[in-house]
């Protein structure tokens, strides 16, 4: 049943030229495709995977439109199926109910940032602090229309069932964005930048909850000051690194010194 | 077995339905024709022999094969002798839990009708006792303040169906006006018109039907597009050891404590051998798909670590 739906989902899929293409290896067999599941990290040999439907999209979108009126509650969900032109007793068939809402706004919004790969290039040239900075801004903006209700998209991701599936959005969030910023680092690196990221991005998400400034300038003063930490504590922990093994060094060389004086 | 009488089954009746499930498995000739719907009463087969070939296919029941044409008188009687009983059996098997199961099932679909939409039209499958209709019409009237969606129940076995239009009396539904029952197969629905239906449901029923694919097709003609099918039923535990530990509940303590209780222990036995042969849960949502409806992630949601399940589809 997978290895059908997968080559399905391969025929009918279409990727905007936009999108960075990741073409598979033509030595690969289709078995490949059926492990597409729970990734949370990019891969060249894998497709990217959509796990929703044409109808589940419709339905989601529209529903995702009545959210700054009623919130993340059935009634936005009940309300997109009606405009989808289903049944109001369609959104049973969600299984997570309103949770299924929030990952695909989480969904569609990450999909997002992959199209302003070139424009955030050209404006903010080599530098990696920059263009991180740009990514997590359009990231926030996308919340924008939203961020009356988000409290409560919080508070639902928050419940103990929603828990994994709330952080692996956050771990390919943190992915994505770290991907398109090309890095190529493959040591421990990799993890820690990662981990670093999605910790500054879901602190400024919930600071931007309680902002009433004028187009959000406190928020994203917030992210600078995040991030400044995240940077400066690299070169802090080096610095603290030799400081510490020279005063060991140096305490090790004057205590033989006065044994070695008789 | 439709001549039950108000106390307590007798051990009579225990091994009127043995003789039965004996003579029929071990295809002795017996009456070619089905009785009429509603009169599963095993005295006037007995002694009506006639030459009968057995050539047609085989299905299975718990785990006995017998023939596709008998699965569905058997399973009646089973159901017949256990109508009176039909809760305390249901708690004697999950200790209780089939009620935590049944308010989640309904608290998941939701029935009701919304603010500017129109009232639902239910259809209850295989529901005879009316557990899952009952609590669909109080979750829409309270919840919703929905006082016209309606559900048909429906039920091949006429004892079932009798047990819940009396308990149906006693409730703020006595009036019939938001409940009907009928008398129906599941895998033709005769009296059910196409695209009628917002929801159909089926709780704890459809590992009793003898050709599964035919009522899920029957249940996608019926739906309206945009209606959802939904099924309550147990499942395959998906936890290596807890499954070792319910299989030996199932088979060694289910049908001593059906003896003990309802005096009825084959029926249990049965019961507890169709759960068994009831597919798992993956294979069940392909099920559901060929017959044509969209399922959403997975298909399924395990209940108390898969012992039962809820399987949700839409017709598209």
């Amino acid at each position: 049943m997978y290895l059908t739906s997968a080559t399905i989902f391969v025929h009918n899929f279409k990727m905007p030229s936009s999108v960075i293409v990741r073409r598979m290896p033509a030595h690969l067999s289709k078995a490949t495709f059926c492990r597409l599941r729970r990734r949370s990290y990019h891969s060249y040999d894998h497709l990217p995977y959509n796990p929703y439907t044409p109808s589940q999209e419709k339905i989601l979108s529209s529903a995702l439109k009545h959210v700054p009126e009623y919130g993340f509650v059935k009634q936005s969900l009940v309300q997109g199926c009606r405009d989808a032109g289903y049944l109001d007793t369609t959104h049973a068939v969600f299984q997570d109910g309103v949770f299924d809402l929030v990952k695909f706004h989480l969904y569609t919004e990450r999909n997002k940032l992959a199209a302003l790969k070139q424009q955030i290039d050209e404006e903010e040239g080599k530098s990696i602090g920059k263009r991180i900075r740009r990514y997590c801004t359009e990231r926030l903006k996308a919340n924008e229309p939203i961020i009356s209700k988000w409290t409560e998209a919080i508070a639902i991701m928050g419940l103990p069932q929603n828990i994994p599936q709330s952080l692996e959005e956050l771990a390919k969030l943190s992915d994505e964005i770290w991907f398109l910023v090309d890095n190529k680092t493959s040591d421990f690196d990799w993890y820690t930048k990662r981990a670093s990221l999605a910790a500054v991005y879901s602190s400024t998400e919930l600071y931007m909850t309680q902002d009433n400034s004028p187009r959000f300038e406190k928020t994203y003063k917030f992210l600078d000051r995040r991030l400044a930490v995240v940077q400066n504590a690299g070169s802090s922990i080096s610095n603290m690194a030799s400081w510490a093994s020279f005063t060991c060094f140096a305490s090790i060389n004057l205590l033989q010194s006065q044994f070695s004086r008789g | 077995m439709a001549f039950l009488p108000r106390q307590a089954l007798r051990p009579s009746h225990f091994l009127r339905l043995r003789q039965v499930v004996h003579r029929r498995v071990f295809n002795v000739r017996y009456l070619s024709g089905s009785a009429p719907l509603g009169n599963s009463n095993a005295e006037s087969k007995v002694g009506k022999d006639q030459g009968t070939e057995a050539t047609s296919k085989t299905t299975h029941f718990g785990f006995k094969d017998v023939p596709e044409y008998e699965k569905e008188e058997l399973v009646r009687e089973v159901f017949s002798s256990v109508a009176k009983s039909y809760d305390v059996m249901n708690d004697v098997m999950s200790f209780g839990v089939h009620r935590l199961w049944k308010d989640h099932f309904v608290a998941k679909l939701d029935p009701g009708r919304r603010p500017g939409g129109e009232p639902l039209s239910i259809l209850d499958v295989a529901g005879g006792t009316g557990d899952i209709a009952f609590r669909m019409l109080d979750w829409a009237s309270d919840i919703h303040n929905d006082h016209q969606s309606k559900v048909l129940v429906v039920d091949i076995n006429d004892d079932m169906l009798k047990e819940g239009h009396k308990r149906s009396l006693t409730t703020r539904y006595a009036d019939g006006s938001r409940i009907e029952f009928k008398v129906q197969n599941a895998e033709f629905l005769d009296a059910v018109p196409d695209n009628s239906q917002d929801l159909y449901t089926v709780a704890f029923g459809i590992r009793n039907f003898t050709n599964i694919p035919a009522a899920l097709r029957a249940a996608h003609r019926i739906l309206k597009p945009g209606g959802v099918f939904a099924c309550l039923e147990f499942s395959k535990v998906n936890v290596g050891i807890l499954d070792m530990i319910y299989q030996q509940y199932s088979f060694n303590i289910i049908p001593l404590m059906g003896q003990l209780v309802a005096a009825d222990r084959d029926s249990y036995q049965y019961l507890v051998e169709s759960i068994a042969r009831f597919p798992s849960q993956k294979e069940f949502a392909g099920m559901i798909k060929d017959a044509g409806f969209e399922i959403s992630g997975d298909g399924y949601e395990d209940l108390t670590f898969g012992v039962a399940a809820i399987h949700t589809g839409v017709k598209v």
